[in-house]
Formats: C-alpha cells, structure tokens, sequence
C-alpha cells in the first residue's frame, strides 16, 4: 500500500506551527503577544487536550464519512476497482488522492484563517457548511 | 504494481474531488477549527474508509446501505456544527464587544 503516511505529513512546520506543545520554541515567560502581530488572529488562549482534538477528530470523521457514502467519489472507486482486475491498486490511488484533496482543504482553510478576522471567519465557516448541508439535502431529493 | 492505473486512479478521484462536498467541509472545519491536526486525520481516514468500503462492497453498496438516510444524517450534521460555529460560547465572542451592532 502506498499511502501517504500521515506522520510525515504532519511533520511539516505548516501543520504544526499551530499545535500547543512546543514549548522550546516560546521564550520564557513571553507576555501575550497581542501587540506583536494584528494579522495572525488565531486565538490559542488555552491548549487543546487529546480529548479536544478526538473529539474535533470524531465530529469531522463521523459527518464527513457519512456525506462521502454513495457519493460520486466512491462511486467511481467502485467502478474502477471493479473494471480493473488490481481493485487495491486503484484503492491507492484513489486513497493517496483523497487525503492530498483535503490536506489542501484543511490547508486553504488554515491559511484563510490567518487572513480573516476570527468572527467573519465562523460565519463563513458555518455559511461552507449550510452549503454542504444543502449539497446532500440536494443529493437525497433527487435520489441520487 | 500498475502504475498507470495508480496513476489515473489518483488523478481520476483528485479531480473530481476538488470542490466537491468534503473539501468544502474541509475547508472550512480547518479554519475555523482550534485544531488543523484533527481536522485533516478525521477527514481523511473518513475519505479512505469510504473509499475503501467501495472497493470491498463493489456494487453492493447501495443494497447493503441506505444512502439516502445516510446522507440525511450528514446533513443533520453539517448543520449542526454550523449552528455551533454561529452560537456565541463556542468560540470566544468576547475578543472586544460587538461593533458589528
């Protein structure tokens, strides 16, 4: 299998600059720097638990999995697999595609944030997900 | 290993993927989200197991599972968390006051 291990992804400065435990980066005893740069809103006031992150990880894992089933993306895998006498090649494929599609959603998503004061950006955040809500509202009136 | 056919299942699903419903999501549970960590894990190991139940149910999908209920309930849930980002508490609404009137 030829995934994309999610630990060297995960590795990169980009997805870690954030996460609370790096405490040989932070000098000292630094006062909250909210003088030091206006264009980074990122709160961090608190750091984030495992509990909050697993339950940031199930929310996300449970909604989008259920969106994703019968969805054209699976369809196709499925038709893939089953013309194609290798179905677990395409499975790679298909898989390495998927995470890279959302390591750039999530990554837009994160650069968005630093551009965007927090406030708006929850409104258009929730806005994304009406939208995605409505998308498969949309799915199961037309049967699919 | 054929790797054409990886090749052309990666750019097949890549493709078709790309502003399609669980990016969008993604997009937005990654910035608003406190952890772009979890956000992304979650995403894609939900997109692999779909992905994975395909090539293990092949056709069967629609007959072993209600699609259509299934993805009412991800609906339900999408809005839900809208609701959450738009409640005030969830996020730290007191940054300084409301200007916004």
């Amino acid at each position: 299998m030829s995934l994309v291990s999610p630990d060297s992804i995960l590795s990169s400065p980009v997805l870690t600059a954030n996460l609370p435990a790096a405490p040989s980066i932070q000098p000292p005893a630094a006062p909250p720097k909210e003088t030091a740069d206006t264009t980074q809103p990122v709160p961090a006031a608190r750091p984030l638990s495992l509990q909050d992150e697993f339950g940031i990880f199930f929310s996300t894992f449970i909604t989008i999995f259920l969106a994703e089933i019968g969805d054209k993306t699976q369809v196709t895998v499925l038709l893939m697999s089953a013309q194609s006498k290798a179905p677990w090649v395409v499975f790679g494929g298909a898989g390495a595609a998927l995470i890279a599609t959302s390591l750039c959603g999530v990554l837009l998503g994160k650069w968005l944030s630093t551009r965007i004061s927090p406030r708006l950006l929850d409104k258009a955040a929730a806005v994304l997900l009406l939208v995605v809500a409505g998308m498969l509202v949309w799915d199961v009136v037309q049967g699919m | 290993m054929d790797w054409n056919l990886l090749g052309l299942a990666f750019v097949t699903v890549f493709v078709s993927e790309l502003g399609d419903k669980s990016q969008l999501a993604a997009i937005a549970l990654g910035s608003s989200g406190k952890s772009v960590r979890a956000v992304f894990l979650g995403t894609a190991a939900a997109l692999v197991l779909a992905s994975f139940l395909g090539v293990i149910l092949g056709g069967g999908v629609a007959q072993v599972m209600p699609t259509r209920w299934i993805k009412a309930i991800a609906a339900i849930g999408f809005v839900i968390m809208a609701i959450r980002l738009l409640l005030p508490g969830a996020t730290d609404e007191s940054l300084d006051g409301d200007e916004s009137a």
